[in-house]
């Protein structure tokens, strides 16, 4: 795929796949703006404590506050703590630039009934008083980006690649049609997410996650690049798809990741491919997006589409997708299996292109029948 | 592609496809337009109402409107690419 930005993200304040390394935190002196006052960092070092003993210790969750008619608890509403310089003058009542908390919220609210909570909360006054400049981030959830993060087994919709790409999906997991592939447990992605658009060799490495994502040789090869289906810049391709072998069959997992409450989720997907129609109501898992739902708005699409470098493919008989809310997907997402948003979430597409609000998927038929396999 | 490589390794795939196709010569007409990104019937083909994504707002407005009986309906959709 053509290289993408590294886009640098926050950290999550809860570590729940790291129980085991808890560092000691260094607590900044100063930003670019200047230097922290005494009051922000001994806020910063409690606010930092309390928020880390949260998930285990339930920490003063009897403490809620009636927000919208509801009931919202401390662990609820304040989900991260930072310091930085200040962008919002009018919140932080200092000159743009200087040292503030900056408190992350799940919940948008004023920041008097914040600094309200926190001082009922966890007695720390110097919010309300003015002693500490802050300003209140609404965040709504940090995800824990579990589709980016290595993860074993490894299930579809999570970051993988060739190791000279950038990023993709691990689509979902198959077996060869015929001896010895019928033996393999084989990811199926995109050629230009495994094979890195045909200039790929036999047995290359694939990382998860992808390179992009921190994925790095050989401590995160999961596979080895098998098959691919060549992406023809002559003619019209119908399949932008590739298989790899898996290194080892305990490495991965056949359900789809999704995140709930902060909390990775898994499920599992049919195997048998549905009929293609118009109006379907569609899902995918991928690297980028995560899980979003949305709904075929065409068959039988023939577009051109750009592979990176400027080269350009056309693809016929394609299957266009619009998202129900925002983007279906975007740039990362390539090598998502597209499958019925229902019960049975039957295998419908291999989703690998997009652009203005559209996204495209090869017909699952056609991957199938090309790589000349089934899904597991 | 840079080297020889095992055709089980690197497959052909050369199918029907499965939709109605759009007739050649519209497809070639489309095409030869600029900024055309793709395009697809809208409805059955007997409907004869062609989508045509187009990368621009002002190539969208410059689309004829009919084409060998064929009602072209511009869809502005910026270009595509591998995602």
């Amino acid at each position: 795929m053509p290289r993408v930005r590294n886009v640098a993200v926050a950290k999550p304040v809860v570590e729940m796949f790291a129980a085991d390394y808890a560092p000691k935190v260094g607590v900044p002196t100063s930003v670019e703006g200047g230097q922290l006052t005494e009051p922000m960092i001994e806020a910063y070092q409690q606010l930092s404590q309390e928020l880390s003993l949260l998930p285990r210790m339930g920490a003063r969750r009897w403490v809620s506050l009636r927000v919208d008619g509801a009931d919202i608890s401390v662990s609820q509403l304040i989900i991260g703590v930072a310091i930085g310089a200040g962008t919002d003058v009018a919140q932080s009542k200092g000159p743009p630039g200087d040292p503030v908390l900056r408190l992350y919220v799940d919940k948008e609210l004023s920041r008097e009934r914040v600094a309200e909570f926190v001082a009922i909360a966890y007695d720390l006054r110097t919010l309300g008083s003015g002693a500490v400049p802050f300003e209140v981030v609404h965040t709504g959830p940090i995800d824990l980006l579990a589709h980016r993060m290595r993860m074993r087994p490894a299930p579809g919709g999570i970051s993988c690649g060739h190791i000279n790409i950038t990023a993709g999906t691990l689509g979902c997991l198959a077996r060869g049609r015929k001896a010895p592939r019928d033996g393999l447990t084989l990811i199926v992605s995109n050629n230009h997410v495994l094979a890195n658009v045909n200039t790929a060799n036999q047995g290359d490495p694939v990382l998860q996650p992808g390179p992009a994502d921190g994925g790095m040789q050989p401590a995160d090869v999961i596979a080895k690049l098998e098959r691919y289906v060549t992406i023809d810049f002559t003619r019209s391709n119908f399949v932008d798809g590739a298989t790899a072998a898996v290194t080892n069959p305990q490495d991965v997992r056949r359900e789809q990741l999704f995140i709930k409450n902060a909390q990775p989720n898994f499920l599992t997907c049919g195997t048998t491919p549905a009929p293609v129609k118009n109006g379907l109501i569609v899902g995918k898992s991928g690297r980028t997006t995560q899980m979003t739902s949305g709904r075929i708005t065409g068959v039988g699409a023939k577009i051109h589409v750009d592979m990176g470098g400027g080269r350009i493919a056309v693809f016929e008989d394609q299957i266009e997708i619009q998202g129900i809310t925002g983007n279906f997907s975007q740039p990362g997402d390539s090598g998502s299996l597209v499958w019925t948003w229902d019960s049975q979430r039957l295998p419908v597409g291999l989703l690998f292109a997009g652009g203005g609000g559209l996204t495209f998927a090869n017909p699952i038929h056609h991957v199938l029948n090309a790589l000349d396999i089934d899904l597991l | 592609m840079g080297e020889q490589h095992d055709p089980d390794f690197a497959v052909e795939y050369r199918p029907e496809s499965t939709q109605p196709v759009v007739p050649q010569e519209v497809q070639d007409f489309l095409f030869g337009l600029p900024d055309v990104s793709g395009f697809r019937f809208d409805g059955e083909p007997s409907e004869k109402r062609i989508i045509v994504m187009i990368a621009s707002q002002l190539r969208a407005n410059n689309l004829p409107h009919q084409y060998k009986g064929y009602t072209l309906e511009p869809l502005v959709t910026g270009k595509f690419h591998a995602y």
